[in-house]
């Protein structure tokens, strides 16, 4: 009798013991529609889509012509380094040379790259430093802008490019399109 | 007897094999547990479909969309569990302009049960992700941010159990490190702690509560080519980790990715690339019988 219970036992505790088998038929699923459906969702978007469309379909300025980035430099790159420098130096005063380096190709403002080497308005003699106005991304080290390692000062704007690009294609109307050459190697 | 030879298959299985033989199918078996996990990452505000001239995804994705295939889903499955692996916010005016706010809606409304956050989840301050998510009605699982000092303080929760058909599941969400992505400003007093060891430790109180299937939300990213901690790398340093729901990497996986734990178990790791174009489904099937399907993955 005692065997039997000690039997029983073991075979409820092995019973539960954890020894379940875990299977998985996994399915990656394609979110495709001919149509949008008409659901819950819609809705709850519908407001804020409409208030969205009022604002963001509106024109806000003009480009002479059809701008696109291109390496190792182009007019649409020209244009983005002018603005962001033009929007900050609008809002600092520097007294060191100051110029404007972002990302996606090279968009470079107030310097040029001469045969890869960097020329920046306003250095001479006796200056050892200028400002680089940048995003935090390549300061951060993105793109490997590893250069900015060897930064000696930070000063965060805030500032967003989105923003800065917006206000200066406000304030101007129609923007410039300057297909000059900026970077040589 | 039988069982006991039953049980050796079923280790010999765990150890070594990655597909179950072809044993049978036994979906009206009484002892057959079924629940199906529905996931996503990165969707990055992408309320509205990528338009229909887009190069990669052409009319794609779309919470309306997403909607109507998870209610088609709900309405075939009685178990459904629906999870997200971060970076809900930014890519969209939708977030500049709203600041979240309508991403926690639409989810809530779609009716899902966690997410992690993302590194981008940051992107309105800690207080604008507190603002948003007052229109959440899931769980933001975070265990590998200390926001003790933040004001997220207890607003996040390291693991989360769900009950869903007899099986009982347990949830927890590590996220990467936001130095150098995240403004300092922005994440503030938050302590970022070592995610292999707070995952391990999250799957270990998981399993001792005696959850069945253990999933780990991460927003850590697939893998790297340096000693970054990665989903990759951290299914192989983990021990009772089933499922890890990726993100951050935007990266498409066509099918899961098996790896073997530091006790030799497989681990699955699963992707959905980003902006809502994919939904990721697994059905889990749990039994004390070796009822794998010929195509399915075993994990335990």
């Amino acid at each position: 009798m005692r065997f039997g219970i000690i039997v029983l036992l073991l075979f409820i505790l092995g019973a539960c013991a954890s020894t379940d088998t875990i299977a998985v038929h996994p399915e990656m699923i394609s979110i495709k529609a001919d149509s949008i459906p008409n659901n819950e969702l819609s809705a709850i978007i519908g407001p804020y889509r409409d208030s969205l469309k009022g604002e963001m379909d509106r024109v806000v300025g003009y480009a002479p012509l059809h701008m696109m980035a291109a390496r190792p430099s182009s007019s649409l790159m020209n244009w983005v380094a002018d603005a962001v420098f033009t929007d900050q130096t609008r809002a600092v005063r520097l007294s060191t040379p100051t110029f404007c380096l972002l990302n996606n190709g090279e968009p470079i403002a107030n310097a040029r790259v001469e045969k890869g080497k960097l020329m920046v308005n306003g250095m001479r003699d006796g200056v050892t430093h200028f400002w680089v106005i940048t995003s935090d991304y390549l300061m951060n080290g993105g793109d490997k802008a590893t250069f900015f390692n060897k930064r000696t000062e930070v000063n965060r704007t805030g500032r967003l490019v989105r923003d800065a690009l917006m206000s200066e294609i406000e304030r101007v109307g129609t923007i410039s399109a300057d297909t000059t050459l900026r970077i040589t190697f | 007897m039988d069982r006991r030879s039953f049980l050796g298959t079923g280790f010999l299985v765990t150890g070594g094999v990655l597909f179950a033989p072809s044993l049978l199918a036994a979906e009206n078996s009484t002892r057959l547990k079924k629940v199906t996990i529905l996931h996503t990452n990165d969707t990055h505000s992408n309320i509205d479909p990528f338009p229909d001239n887009h190069a990669k995804f052409p009319g794609m994705g779309g919470v309306e969309k997403r909607m109507m295939l998870i209610e088609k889903i709900r309405s075939e499955e009685g178990h459904v569990l629906l999870l997200d692996s971060g970076d809900i916010f930014q890519g969209t005016p939708y977030f500049n302009k709203y600041k979240g706010v309508l991403e926690m809606k639409c989810m809530s409304a779609m009716g899902y049960d966690a997410a992690t956050m993302g590194n981008h989840d940051f992107d309105a301050g800690m207080e604008g992700f507190l603002k948003a998510t007052e229109h959440a009605d899931f769980s933001f699982l975070c265990a590998n941010y200390d926001f003790t000092d933040t004001v997220l303080n207890k607003k996040t929760q390291r693991t989360k159990v769900f009950k869903k058909g007899g099986i009982k599941i347990g949830v927890f969400g590590v996220g990467v490190e936001l130095k150098g992505l995240v403004t300092d400003t922005i994440f503030g007093k938050t302590q970022y702690l070592d995610p292999i060891i707070e995952a391990n430790a999250c799957a270990l109180e998981l399993k001792k509560e005696g959850c069945d299937l253990i999933i780990c939300l991460s927003h850590l990213g697939y893998e790297y080519g340096d000693e970054q901690v990665s989903d990759k790398v951290l299914a192989a340093n983990s021990e009772h980790i089933h499922v890890i729901l990726g993100g951050h990497t935007h990266t498409f996986l066509a099918e899961p990715t098996q790896v073997k734990n530091r006790i030799g178990n497989t681990v699955l790791i699963n992707q959905t690339g980003w902006g809502g174009v994919h939904l990721g489904r697994l059905d889990f099937y749990v039994d004390d019988q070796l009822l794998a399907k010929k195509e399915m993955l075993v994990v335990q």
